[in-house]
């Protein structure tokens, strides 16, 4: 089976879904069509991985077009741990959804297909389509039945295509330098670009990453949309932003990229505390959730801002973390019934999956935050910028006291109440791959590896 | 491998918890008796001078080592752990799934931190013990709880913080994990961070909020175990023979300032956990002076353990039965709980260091060592005010007019006697045959009971029963109350009203949004 | 020329952009989405524009403009087509919700 099958059975299955609840309305179906739709895509990656962990890529021409006129997908290391960690969270969440409409379904499976999209591309035009498909579906899935859920929706729209405009602008730019539009032949040219070139990807990605000024949508839409699209953004939605950052610095704007690494680091610390310190003044437990996501964002952003091939293998792991955890602690905050934090009450098979996810947050150690926190704060040291190593420390601190905080209302306040088998699931799964990835993370270690070697540090 | 089950049975028997329904204390008395046992069982290699060291290979490589310094210290505090939890059976009457499982837990990471062989392995289990601690701390609840829970963390947190700055110093100029020597800001680093843990002086605020207000049990095991760990840091891996001089004036004003601090208290926790900050700083002035000074404060470490943990039981035993903590409200005891005054007598006398009880031998260890008569003067005033401190508390708590309504307190149940009366026949014991344990601590002679070493104990003990008498008269002794925790409320109101406003400065205008936007575009194009 | 495509594109997105940042109608946000979009995409055929060519369909001449941003912003005029209407419905919503459409009286967040 070729790769295109990653990105097109999602979208063929969501047109097909959409017929089909237009014309006939069989749930079991439904169900079937919308976990088919993720499922093949990722038994296509697993099939992959032997070409993959050796160091090769694979290729996909679009139509046959040589890549010097069309579009190419291709699957190197980086491409394959996004994607492997976007598929696999994709399907948990959709099991946890399943009891959903069946619109959310197809907008579900849309996205899915965007993503993935923007995750196989080397095409840079391609590359913006993908991001508009992914984030359409995603305007339309953070609206709920709440009355505010339509204004953070319209906020998160506005600042979304501000964020595309301002990517198309600079492939125009790029476009105009170069004359191609696939990112390894532009890499290979080794031209230098402008520097307005890169200042404005860096604020299109920023946008829809969440870098300290222009994080503002995040707040509002992640605690005002339905917890299982909460997990969707927070967990996997602002990674694509950071890929997109990693595939296009690291090739394109590879001399912009290295000149600016200090600014670069102190837009990434003043992220970090201004996310840390934020997320203990909330009240609400999905906004909290929102500025801790943040104050993630911004370890992320710092760590491979270092430019060292530590600091990638140390961005890749907080990725991997923070998605899991993240997912973890928003499908759990969807079986509480009170979001207020002073008026927390659950039981306790929601309490101990939460407090798994939070100590990954946290960056305790026996999980896989703590992996990631280490190999950021070793590269932070390798670089002789102990001063931001300390940074990403108090911020973990604080992220300590307003996560524990929580964790504790949780576990005193026990209140049995029953939920449905399939939202349990998912929590367990994903807390429990928070342990395992932080003690035992065999494979994942050889594709981080591998991965920031083909990106390539330098210092 | 025997030697991880030591650390293993507890964390095992901490997740079996759910699944037993009423024997959750018999439980974990065996559980933690099985631990001792297996700590035990690696007694004939040790004396034969091996040393265990193996690796594990997860993500990073963890490494266990236990060697004679090592193997004293986890056969006692495995020890000691199975008296605590014999001492809660009855002592926590309810909720006992929570309490059981993280107590269970933090034994278990707190044996793995003495076990562990190179710097990542000691702060991985820094971490989690700072981490089922905390949540033993806030046990209760109470506002009070939580507050002393949060300032616990942050500070236990911090030290964490800087022991992973000085790893990762350590990593990058040496590629490994292993014992490194001292002149060098990893090592500044790592010893501050040990010092947060361990309560020395400056950085020892969160100790006499977080000890006294958990459970008494869960005190013993803080006051005794936990903040032993970071001593213990210190000796291991950050040891040289020359002397440490920034650490010896910590020590110092740790002993001084938690003596005063004691003699002004009236809650009978908190008087012990000031005590805890003085003894630390006996330790820390051994650890810093020379290698007898080590030896000395690796015996005051365990001394400590027993007679500290013995006297959190007691004073617990005097809650469980009267319900007081102040001093104020207490008196007359001696007749309705004799048991507990014997033993809290005991443990008073060992910590003041009167001889044939455990802590004169280890104080005059240390007292041997040093060189300095400014360090001579400031031990002996600490001795005295230690045996003063100790005398008004015994005097306030067991002697005096019994109050009415404590006319019909009994006698706290046996379980509970049980852990006090071992404790302080092994105090009596270490006092009268100290070298059973001091000739696995160090490669030398001493005698104990040379005149010189006697006199200058007595001098501290004659001089804090002269002070005692004549402060008696004179009304030196009035119960004040200080409280540092109007400090630290304030400071929680500052962030508290901190976090509010800045809640209200982010605005939620669309058109800010998109200026901010323009704004960092404009301003990164001309940096 | 002062007023080739290029620059009055960039003056459309700047227009466009000041629309957003300064009115505080609803309306006149989408419609500075729409004037940006416009103003790119007009940016954007202009930069293939080639000396001499005409329009990239197949007749007599040599010279054709570069016929891929061509392509390019026509599927960028048909996803801004997309977004815009997303942004009206939402509009409505909001209408049909809070009874006004001045961001303004809006936030009770």
């Amino acid at each position: 089976m070729d790769i295109i099958f990653i990105v097109a059975v999602p979208f063929f299955l969501a047109f097909i879904l959409s017929l089909m609840h237009v014309f006939k309305k069989i749930i079991f179906f439904e169900n079937l069509l919308s976990i088919l739709g993720l499922l093949i895509p990722f038994l296509v990656l697993i099939s992959t991985f032997p070409t993959v962990s050796s160091g090769n890529t694979i290729s996909y021409n679009i139509g046959g077009w040589s890549p010097f006129l069309g579009i190419t997908l291709e699957i190197d290391s980086l491409t394959f741990f996004f994607s492997f960690i976007s598929l696999a969270l994709l399907i948990l969440i959709m099991i946890y959804s399943l009891s959903r409409s069946s619109k959310y379904k197809v907008l579900y499976l849309l996205m899915a297909a965007g993503m993935q999209g923007v995750l196989l591309t080397r095409d840079l035009f391609n590359m913006y389509v993908f991001f508009e498909i992914l984030s359409v579906s995603t305007y339309i899935l953070v609206v709920s039945e709440e009355k505010r859920s339509y204004k953070a929706s319209f906020k998160y729209l506005v600042l979304g295509s501000v964020a595309s405009a301002f990517f198309l602008f600079g492939v125009g730019i790029v476009y105009e330098t170069t004359g191609f539009l696939n990112i390894d032949i532009i890499s290979s040219m080794n031209i230098p670009q402008l520097k307005i070139t890169f200042l404005l990807f860096l604020v299109s990605l920023g946008i829809k990453s969440g870098i300290f000024p222009l994080h503002f949508w995040i707040p509002d839409a992640h605690s005002i949309a339905p917890p299982p699209v909460s997990a969707l953004l927070s967990g996997l939605v602002l990674k694509i932003g950071i890929y997109s950052i990693l595939r296009l610095f690291y090739t394109v704007f590879r001399t912009n990229f290295f000149e600016m690494n200090d600014v670069l680091m102190i837009v990434g610390a003043i992220t970090v505390i201004f996310g840390a310190v934020l997320a203990l003044a909330q009240k609400d437990l999905k906004r909290m959730m929102a500025y801790s996501s943040i104050n993630q964002i911004g370890i992320i952003f710092l760590a491979f801002s270092f430019g060292t091939e530590l600091g990638i293998i140390g961005a890749l792991y907080m990725i991997l973390a923070h998605a899991v955890a993240k997912a973890c602690l928003f499908l759990c905050s969807g079986i509480v019934a009170d979001l207020n934090i002073l008026n927390l009450e659950s039981k306790p098979s929601v309490s101990l999956p939460f407090f798994v996810g939070s100590i990954s947050l946290i960056g305790l150690p026996f999980t896989c935050g703590f992996i990631g926190k280490y190999f950021v704060c070793l590269a932070a040291i390798e670089t002789s910028n102990t001063l931001y190593a300390g940074i990403i420390l108090f911020a973990s601190i604080i992220s300590a006291v307003y996560y524990l905080r929580v964790s504790y209302y949780l576990f005193r306040n026990s209140k049995d109440y029953k939920t449905p088998y399939l939202m349990q699931i998912p929590v367990y799964i994903t807390s429990f791959a928070c342990i395992i990835l932080g003690v035992l993370p065999v494979l994942i270690m050889d594709i981080i590896e591998l991965a920031a070697k083909t990106l390539g540090g330098i210092i | 491998m025997n030697i991880l089950l030591a650390l293993l049975f507890p964390i095992i028997g901490a997740f079996i918890m759910p699944l037993t329904k009423k024997l959750k204390g018999y439980i974990s008395v065996l559980v933690s008796i099985l631990s001792f046992l297996t700590v035990l069982s690696i007694y004939p290699e040790i004396s034969n001078g091996q040393n265990i060291e193996f690796c594990m290979k997860m993500v990073f490589d963890m490494h266990i080592f236990v060697d004679k310094l090592n193997f004293i210290i986890l056969s006692f505090v495995s020890f000691l752990n199975i008296l605590i939890v014999i001492y809660s059976i009855k002592y926590i009457k309810k909720d006992h799934l929570r309490y059981y499982s993280l107590l269970l837990l933090t034994m278990g990471f707190t044996l793995g931190s003495f076990l562990s062989g190179d710097l990542l392995t000691f702060y991985i289990f820094f971490e989690m013990t700072t981490l089922f601690s905390f949540f033993l701390v806030m046990y209760r609840g109470t506002g009070k709880a939580r507050r002393a829970g949060f300032m616990y963390l942050v500070m236990c947190l911090t030290g964490g913080a800087l022991i992973l700055i000085s790893v990762g110093l350590v990593y990058v100029q040496e590629g490994n994990f292993e014992i490194y020597n001292l002149n060098n800001s990893a090592s500044f680093l790592f010893i501050l961070g040990c010092l947060i843990k361990a309560g020395a002086f400056p950085l020892h605020f969160w100790l006499p909020e977080a000890h006294p207000v958990a459970p008494s049990p869960v005190s013993a095991l803080l006051s005794g175990i936990m903040i032993k760990i970071g001593i213990y840091g210190i000796i291991r891996f950050f040891m040289t023979h020359e002397s440490i001089y920034w650490v010896a004036i910590i020590a110092v004003s740790s002993m001084l300032f938690g003596v005063i601090l004691a003699l002004i208290q009236s809650d009978i926790k908190k008087i012990l956990a000031y005590h805890s900050i003085s003894q630390i700083g006996y330790m820390l002035l051994g650890v810093s002076i020379s290698s007898l000074g080590i030896a000395g404060g690796l015996f005051h470490m365990i001394n400590h353990a027993i007679f500290k943990s013995l006297l959190f039981l007691c004073m617990g035993a005097v809650i469980y039965s009267t319900g007081e903590r102040k001093i104020q409200k207490l008196g007359g005891l001696y007749k309705k709980m004799p048991y507990t005054m014997m033993t809290c007598i005991i443990a008073s006398f060992a910590i003041s260091g009167i001889p044939l009880f455990n802590g004169f031998v280890s104080k005059t260890i240390i007292f041997d060592s040093l060189s300095d008569t400014l360090l001579k003067i400031a031990f002996i005033l600490t001795g005295a005010g230690t045996f003063i401190s100790f005398c008004k508390l015994n005097k306030y708590v067991f002697f005096g007019k019994l109050p009415d309504n404590l006319k019909s307190t009994k006698e706290v149940p046996k379980l509970m006697l049980f852990s006090m009366i071992a404790l302080s026949i092994i105090c009596i014991f270490i006092g009268v045959f100290p070298n059973i344990v001091f000739k696995n601590l160090y490669t030398g002679v001493f005698d104990f009971w040379s005149l010189s070493h006697l006199l200058e104990m007595s001098a501290s003990v004659i001089l804090g029963a002269c002070i005692f008498v004549f402060g008696k008269k004179v009304g030196l002794f009035d119960i004040k109350e200080y409280n540092i925790d109007k400090i630290y409320g304030k400071f929680a109101d500052f962030i508290n009203s901190f976090c509010k406003n800045i809640n209200g400065i982010v605005s939620k205008d669309l058109n800010i949004y998109i200026l901010c936007i323009l704004l960092f575009l404009i301003i990164l194009f001309f940096i | 020329m002062i007023l080739n495509g290029i620059n009055i594109g960039i003056l459309l997105i700047i227009i466009g952009l000041y629309g957003m940042v300064a009115k505080k109608h609803i309306f006149k946000i989408i419609f500075g989405l729409i004037i940006i979009s416009t103003g790119l995409v007009l940016f954007f055929v202009s930069l293939g524009y080639v000396d001499g060519g005409v329009a990239p369909i197949i007749s007599g001449n040599n010279i054709y403009v570069d016929p891929l941003p061509h392509t390019l912003m026509l599927t960028t005029i048909v996803v801004e087509v997309c977004t815009t209407s997303l942004a009206l419905v939402l509009a409505l919503k909001i209408y049909e919700k809070y009874k006004t459409l001045n961001i303004e009286m809006l936030e009770d967040l």
